[in-house]
């Protein structure tokens, strides 16, 4: 879109914003209904599975919260949910490994995508530091059993002053409130680095410097 | 399942069974995501590659 003629927020940084965002991702880009011929291959679809996982994962983790461990470990509609729940973690970090196989063997990092590929990166790690907290979270046996185990490791990192595994109160408010937050603005953050600047092609088939889809200048 | 897993310990490494099969499966399932092609696709070598367009197209693009 071009910049409105006449615009007297012109000097504001809000206009400033708006003309960037505008600049840099068209709802061409933002919602595209074409994508280049090598998207057919399935390798391209290990991520957009994380993703339905992960809807998965929250979905179930909703309904964990709002009915309480007394409800998922007695009744048998709350095992079904826990197990859901358990089993949508399982195959999140499946995919999300088989992504980063796909992407890491792709140099998905190239022409610009570093951004890209760095916020996976660091999504990965906070989602294994949430799945942690989640073996934490489930008031049995199994969590006491992992938490006083984890207690002298992660005192050994120097960290276990505030991050005190055997405080449930914190696991539980990381697990279901801070590190979802994080995963998901972090996964739309990902995802709108892929709209800008689009699909990395397979190694072999960059397209010609002369007319490169390069939305960094 | 109340039991523990087995583990395979071969020098220094030591895994469960059920990670290890985890792990082969895994590959076996990015081995097939390389290999199998893709519902209504030909193969990527009688397909001519095109740039993609400013809006994310190719030339040769598929309906997303």
């Amino acid at each position: 879109m071009k910049p409105r003629v006449g615009d007297e927020s012109t000097g504001s940084w809000t206009a400033a914003t708006r003309r960037q965002l505008e600049r840099r991702l068209p709802w061409e880009n933002l919602l595209p209904d074409r994508q280049p011929f090598y998207v057919g291959s399935w390798v391209y679809v290990f991520g957009v599975v994380t993703i339905a996982a992960l809807a998965w994962v929250v979905l179930s983790g909703i309904v964990l919260v709002a009915f309480g461990p007394q409800w998922w470990h007695l009744s048998s509609v709350g095992r079904f949910f826990n197990s859901l729940h358990f089993w949508s973690v399982q195959v999140f970090f499946v995919f999300m490994v088989l992504h980063l196989w796909g992407q890491y063997f792709m140099a998905s990092w190239r022409e610009g995508r570093a951004p890209t590929w760095m916020i996976g990166v660091v999504t990965f790690a906070i989602s294994i530091v949430a799945a942690f907290t989640g073996y934490l979270a489930q008031q049995n046996f199994a969590a006491q059993w992992i938490a006083m185990n984890a207690k002298d490791a992660i005192n050994g990192t120097g960290i276990g002053g505030f991050f005190n595994v055997l405080n449930f109160g914190q696991m539980y408010g990381l697990h279901v409130m801070l590190f979802p937050i994080a995963i998901i603005a972090l996964v739309f953050l990902h995802i709108v680095q892929v709209r800008m600047r689009g699909v990395v092609p397979p190694i072999g088939h960059e397209p010609e410097p002369a007319v490169r889809w390069d939305l960094r200048k | 399942m109340d039991q523990p897993a087995g583990y395979l310990h071969w020098g220094f490494v030591l895994i469960s069974w059920p990670n290890l099969l985890l792990i082969g499966l895994m590959v076996v399932l990015f081995a097939l995501a390389l290999i199998l092609p893709f519902p209504g696709h030909g193969s990527a070598t009688n397909t001519a590659p095109t740039p993609p367009s400013p809006a994310g197209g190719g030339g040769k693009g598929n309906q997303a």
